[in-house]
């Protein structure tokens, strides 16, 4: 016979965690088990993750050899629209070096110029797929194909514990639209309810009253809630799969609520409209995001996933058709994200939390000349799943280094390849969770996060 | 109970609305069928009849269990996150059918208490409520105002997945 979470509950086998938490979640090896699991580096991770994939021959990854050869014809090289070889193209802004590390930080970047001492670049980034849908789902589930879980709900179910009234992870994407991925990178696939993600675009407006209409009583949802939860105990269904969505009601109220406390509309202090460059509310949403995200961090909140920009090319990254939409993409992203680590530094909060950006891919150092529409001249650059630049900044990381290079035109990696498996394997490690550890039985088999040749990035950590 | 699987999203939608005793149940006529990618939830008309054009989803079909037919495979999540639970909880548009739908059972008053639960329990489950279910619903409507009871009532059996799941 089945039993139901809550038939645990009161037979006490919850004594017995070991035991219990096999029972309740199928999980077929231990996540954090007793023998020895990596010690925890961060309490949090911050995961920003740049919709559409940015250039990075216009951020991070300096290539004199790109200007020289603008014009130049290279063959070889297939995009994602099958274009073989293709125009060589000049990036559209100087590069200069930074800080104490000496780190190539393009014009476009002004203010996160200021911390390349304390950001970790990995430029030698791969992924399997040069398209945004499975490499976003590669990049967050770890799998091409949708269904599995992603990575918030992995994180959830490996750390296990409860957070209070707040939820374990939080997912924010753009107002303007969620990416081409969907709801496949919020996923929580066959892990337990429990490791839902709590998704929102921006928890002030979620979360705030902007609809009297819907502002429905807490006691009335509370009641509905009751009256769920006791018919799934007195009805015919209850030890049946999909009783497991009624256990969420509790869960969702509680959250809901206290987010909706925390995340009252409010005016900005004078440090965050300097720190964060915006003047009023929702004037740059990603930045009302960010600051959000340091709320949750205080909050203990582990996991934060925030998506910037959507998936069509003038409010993303995705720059098929001129390279110069960076230019107010980058406007949007710097000086929020430069303040981020600021406001996060002044708080003590970098020391205990791992901070990520990145896209998807990296693009083409060659003209996309297929991509671009009849009639406008081809300024845009392709999609590159062979290079990809990235950085991780606070806990348990080497400051202002660089892991990985690539070929004279950031054409392909050649230096410290790593997958995108790796870089959740080491974000795992830093939370104190061994990837190698984290799966979960499912219909019959193993599914895991990571894959068996993923490694931690050992030379990127303190 | 097996072999359940969450409706679509038309289909909940079509439910509510006929609960509500707001669905238009004749075909469409030509031009409503070209308005409906963009003006579905205004619209109540059956969407057996109408296109189904799931990229231009009204706003609130994306806190439902959507199965992904336009991606590159069809499979769906069989559990929501919290923000899609919520949905059942406080979104106005599911509020409004409840109000309708408790509407046409409140001139009734609390004395046929018994007998809204079980034509209820009939119509939304297609089943006869248990008795321990019934003195469940007793006790919850002994106390607070009836027609507030009400409300609560029907959000609570269109929120349960007995309702959401076929």
């Amino acid at each position: 016979m089945s039993i139901t979470r809550r038939d645990l509950l009161r037979s006490q086998l919850l004594l017995l965690p070991a035991i219990a938490g096999a029972k309740l979640t199928g999980c077929s090896r231990a996540v954090l088990g007793q023998n020895g699991p990596p010690k925890a580096k961060a309490k949090s991770l911050v995961f920003i993750h740049l919709v559409g994939g940015p250039s990075q021959v216009e951020t991070f990854d300096y290539k004199p050899e790109l200007y020289r050869s603008a014009g130049k014809r290279i063959a070889g090289f297939n995009s994602e629209k099958k274009q073989s070889g293709g125009t060589i193209m000049s990036p559209i802004v100087q590069f200069k070096r930074h800080g104490q590390s000496g780190a190539w930080v393009s014009e476009l970047l002004p203010h996160l110029a200021k911390h390349v001492d304390d950001l970790t670049f990995v430029k030698s980034v791969a992924c399997t797929s040069l398209e945004h849908m499975q490499a976003q789902l590669e990049l967050f589930t770890g799998s091409i194909i949708e269904g599995y879980p992603s990575a918030g709900a992995w994180i959830n179910y490996a750390l296990g514990r409860p957070n209070g009234p707040f939820p374990n992870v939080a997912g924010m994407h753009d107002p303007l639209g969620p990416p081409r991925s969907l709801l496949g990178i919020f996923e929580r696939g066959p892990l337990p309810n429990t490791a839902s993600y709590a998704v929102f675009v921006d928890p002030r407006k979620d979360f705030g009253d902007r609809d009297a209409k819907s502002s429905i009583p807490y006691d009335a949802k509370r009641a509905v809630a009751q009256q769920v939860n006791k018919l799934r105990e007195l009805g015919a269904y209850r030890d049946s799969f999909y009783s497991r969505r009624d256990e969420l009601f509790d869960v969702s109220i509680e959250v809901r609520r206290t987010m909706r406390e925390h995340f009252k509309p409010r005016d900005y202090t004078e440090e965050e409209k300097r720190l964060y460059g915006v003047t009023k509310y929702f004037e740059n949403p990603f930045a009302d995001q960010l600051m959000a995200a340091r709320d949750l961090l205080e909050k203990e909140v582990p996991y934060i996933q925030i998506h910037c920009g959507d998936e069509n090319e003038p409010t993303g990254w995705d720059h098929h058709f001129n390279i110069r939409d960076m230019i107010p993409m980058s406007k949007k992203m710097d000086q929020p994200v430069a303040g981020f680590l600021t406001d996060l530094k002044n708080r003590g909060l970098l020391d205990q939390t791992v901070v990520f950006w990145g896209g998807e891919f990296g693009r083409t150092p060659i003209i996309d000349e297929v991509g671009t529409p009849e009639g406008q001249p081809p300024r845009g650059r392709g999609h590159n799943n062979r290079v990809n630049t990235v950085w991780f900044a606070g806990a348990g990381l080497k400051p202002g280094m660089t892991l990985g290079e690539t070929d004279e035109l950031s054409l392909s990696s050649v230096r410290d390849i790593v997958n995108v498996g790796d870089l959740w394997a080491t974000m795992l490690h830093l939370l104190g969770v061994d990837h190698h550890k984290l799966a979960f039985h499912d219909k019959g088999a193993d599914i895991s996060f990571t894959k068996e040749f993923h490694e931690v990035i050992r030379d990127i950590l303190a | 109970v097996t072999g359940r699987r969450p409706m679509r999203v038309e289909d909940l939608r079509d439910n509510l609305l006929a609960l509500a005793g707001t669905l238009e149940r004749q075909p469409p006529d030509v031009d409503q069928l070209g308005q409906v990618a963009n003006d579905r939830e205004a619209r109540p008309v059956r969407t057996v009849y109408l296109v189904r054009a799931r990229a231009s989803q009204p706003f609130w079909a994306d806190y439902f269990e959507l199965p992904r037919g336009f991606k590159s495979v069809g499979q769906r999540s069989d559990v929501p996150s919290l923000t899609q639970i919520a949905f059942f909880l406080e979104e106005s548009w599911l509020i409004e059918i409840v109000h309708k739908i408790a509407a046409a059972y409140e001139p009734r008053g609390p004395s046929a208490l018994d007998d809204i639960v079980k034509e209820n329990y009939q119509r939304i489950y297609t089943r006869a409520p248990s008795d321990s279910e019934l003195a469940s619903w007793r006790q919850f409507f002994s106390k607070g105002d009836f027609k507030q009871n009400l409300y609560l009532f029907f959000q609570t059996l269109v929120s349960a997945s007995e309702f959401y799941y076929l």
